[in-house]
C-alpha cells in the first residue's frame, strides 16, 4: 500500500510485552522503522531524543496514559510548525470514547484487537495527505458536538462531509413525503423500501435512534403492519427533525482550521457554503 | 489507480464513497440502481464494483444473476446493512469477492477495497460446498487475502451474537486460518483449505482442514505455546530468522479464547467450538 521502499519511523507504546512484539513485528516486517515503549512517559521522552512519522498510543497505561500523553504532545507543539500523527489505540471504542480521545489531540482512534490492514491503510493515506500538503484532521473544536466523528468517518475531508450533508438535506424532506403518501395509499412496500434508504442515510450520520425507527418502519411496512407504521413515522419525523437542526448547524458554522483544506488556508476561513 | 463503480440508490452514501475512493486516488462511476449499474459494466472495464442489495429497478443480488457467465466479472464488494443470511450465501455462490458493513467508514471501507485491488485475477475462487445458515463449507485457496474475506463473510452470518463473543471467535478463527493457509499451505493458492461452520442453539464451531502433512507440537519452536516460562517471547526470535508472519502467539491466545480446541492426529484438521 506504501510505495515501495517508503519507510515510516514509528513509535509504539503499549505496556503489554506480546502486544508491543505482535504490532512491533507486523510493522517492521512491512518494512517501517520501530521504536517502542512501555508507557506515555516514556513515548514523551523518545518523541524529545528523535522524531517520528506517527505515534501509536495505547489508551490505558501505567505511569501515563495514551490520552495524558497526547494532550503533552499537542501542548509542546503549540507555536511550533510540527505536528505529530497520533493514533490511539483503545479497548473501548464507542462513539463516545472516540470522541473523548479525539478531543484529547489524537488524530484516529482504532479499536482493539485493531487489524493491521485498517492501520496500513491509515499509514499509506495519511502519509499521502502529508506528501501533498493537505494536512490530516485537524484538532476538533470544543463545540463540534460529534462532527469530529463524521470527520473521521470520511476519512478527514470536510469539503467531502458538506456536500453529503447538502445532499441529505435534499433529499430526506423527498423521502419523508413518499412515506406519508405511502401510509395515505396503504402501501406497505414502498414505505419499508423508503424507510431502508433513509435508515441507510441516517446512519451515515450516527443517528441511532432515527435508524432505528426507520429499522422498525422498514420492518412493519413489509408485513402491512400500517397502524403501528403510522405511530412509528411520527417518532422517526421528531429524529429525523433534530438530525437535520444539527446539520444544518454544522453547515453554517465556519470550517475548522485545517481540516481537509490545504496548508496554506489560514485559520478561520469561512466556507462558501 | 483503480477504475471503480460505485452502486446504491441512497445518493449521500454514494457521494460519501465516491469522495473517499477519490481522494485514495482512484477514477468512480457511480449508479444509482441495479439497471443503470449494470449498463455502466457493459460499456467499461472496472477493476472493482461496490454493490448495495437493496436498489430500485434491480437489486444487487438482480445484477449477480444478471453478470453470471459474462466473461469478464469485475471485483464485487457487497455494502451490506441488514442482509439476511440467505442474501449473504447467495451473494458468495454469486462470486463476491468481500462484504463490507454499513455504516461505512473510511479506514476500513479503503482496507477492502485496497485488498480486493491487491489481489491478483488469476488466484481461484472461493468455492462453496454448502450454504445453509446452519452449516457453511468453503474450500479456499491458500492466499493471504483470503482471510479477511472469509471473515467479512462469516461475522456477517452472526450479528446475532453478542459483540466480545464475535471478536474472541473471530480472533481465534483468524488464526488458525493463517495457520492453515500458511503452515498447511505454503501459501500455494493452488492449494486449498476446506472450512466447515456449523451453528447451532448452543454452538458455534469451526473446522479447518488444511492440505499440509501436519505437524507435531514439540517441533514449533515458532510457537508462544513452546517458549521456556524465562524466556515467553522466544518464538519471534526463530520466527524472525524462519520469515513467518508474526502469529505464533496465536495458538497460545486461541486456546484462551473458545472453549475446545481440538486438533486430529497429524494436526492438519482442527475443531473450535464455542459455546453459547
Amino acid at each position: 500500500m506504501l510505495p515501495e521502499g517508503k519507510t515510516l519511523r514509528i513509535l509504539l507504546a503499549d505496556d503489554r510485552e506480546e502486544i508491543r512484539a505482535l504490532t512491533g513485528y507486523q510493522l517492521e516486517r512491512d518494512g517501517h522503522q520501530v521504536v517502542t515503549v512501555t508507557n506515555g512517559r516514556e513515548a514523551l521522552e523518545a518523541l524529545e531524543r528523535g522524531s517520528f512519522d506517527f505515534v501509536l498510543l495505547d489508551e490505558e497505561m501505567p505511569v501515563m496514559s495514551g490520552a495524558q500523553a497526547a494532550q503533552t504532545i499537542r501542548k509542546n507543539e503549540q507555536g511550533g510548525s510540527r505536528r505529530t500523527f497520533l493514533v490511539a489505540l483503545t479497548g473501548n471504542n464507542t462513539d463516545e470514547d472516540q470522541k473523548r480521545l479525539l478531543a484529547a489531540g489524537f488524530d484516529r482512534v482504532l479499536g482493539k484487537p485493531f487489524r493491521i490492514e485498517v492501520l496500513e491503510t491509515i499509514l499509506a493515506h495519511s502519509d499521502a495527505a502529508i506528501r501533498t500538503g493537505i494536512v490530516p484532521k485537524g484538532q476538533s473544536e470544543a463545540d463540534s458536538g460529534g462532527t469530529e466523528n463524521l470527520l473521521h468517518r470520511v476519512g478527514g475531508d470536510e469539503k467531502l462531509l458538506r456536500q453529503m450533508i447538502r445532499i441529505f438535506l435534499r433529499d430526506t424532506p423527498k423521502r419523508m413525503a413518499e412515506i406519508q403518501k405511502a401510509l395515505r395509499r396503504k402501501d406497505g412496500q414502498s414505505i419499508a423500501s423508503v424507510a431502508h434508504a433513509l435508515k441507510g442515510s441516517v446512519s451515515i450520520f450516527g443517528a441511532v435512534s432515527a435508524g432505528q425507527h426507520a429499522q422498525e418502519l422498514q420492518r412493519l411496512g413489509r408485513h402491512e403492519e400500517l397502524d403501528a407504521a403510522k405511530q412509528v413515522y411520527e417518532l422517526l419525523k421528531e429524529e429525523i427533525a433534530k438530525l437535520e437542526e444539527n446539520l444544518r448547524g454544522y453547515a453554517g458554522r465556519k470550517a475548522s482550521p485545517a481540516s481537509g483544506t490545504t496548508r496554506a488556508q489560514a485559520p478561520g476561513h469561512k466556507n462558501r457554503s | 489507480m483503480a477504475r471503480i463503480l460505485v452502486t446504491d440508490d441512497d445518493a449521500t452514501t454514494r457521494q460519501m464513497v465516491r469522495g473517499i475512493l477519490k481522494n485514495a486516488g482512484h477514477a468512480v462511476t457511480t449508479a444509482s440502481d441495479g439497471v443503470a449499474a449494470l449498463r455502466a459494466i457493459h460499456k467499461k472495464k472496472f477493476d472493482l464494483v461496490l454493490l448495495d442489495i437493496w436498489m430500485p429497478k434491480m437489486t444487487g443480488m438482480g445484477l449477480l444473476g444478471s453478470l453470471h457467465g459474462e466473461k469478464y466479472i469485475p471485483k464485487i464488494i457487497v455494502m451490506t446493512s441488514d442482509a439476511t443470511s440467505d442474501t449473504l450465501l447467495n451473494a458468495l455462490r454469486g462470486r463476491v469477492y468481500q462484504f463490507v458493513h454499513k455504516p461505512l467508514e473510511a479506514d476500513s471501507l479503503l482496507a477492502v477495497v485496497e485488498n480486493a485491488l491487491s489481489t491478483s485475477p488469476e488466484i481461484p475462487a472461493i468455492e462453496v460446498l454448502s450454504a445453509n445458515k446452519h452449516w457453511v463449507e468453503l474450500l479456499v485457496p491458500c492466499e493471504r487475502s483470503v482471510v479477511s474475506r472469509v471473515q467479512s463473510f462469516l461475522t456477517h452470518l452472526e450479528t446475532d451474537l453478542p459483540a466480545d463473543v464475535l471478536e474472541k471467535v473471530g480472533y481465534a478463527f483468524r488464526e488458525l486460518l493463517n495457520n492453515a493457509i500458511e503452515w498447511g499451505g505454503h501459501l500455494d493458492p493452488n492449494l486449498k483449505v476446506r472450512i466447515s461452520y456449523i451453528r447451532t442453539k448452543k454452538l458455534l464451531m469451526y473446522r479447518l482442514d488444511d492440505p499440509g502433512p501436519g505437524f507435531k507440537l514439540e517441533d514449533l519452536k515458532h510457537a508462544a505455546v513452546n517458549n521456556p516460562a524465562s524466556d515467553p517471547m522466544a518464538h519471534m526470535q526463530v520466527r524472525e530468522e524462519k520469515g513467518l508472519r508474526p502469529g505464533g502467539l496465536g495458538l497460545m491466545l486461541t486456546k484462551q479464547l473458545v472453549d475446545e480446541l481440538v486438533y486430529n492426529e497429524l494436526r492438519n484438521e482442527v475443531v473450535l467450538i464455542k459455546y453459547l
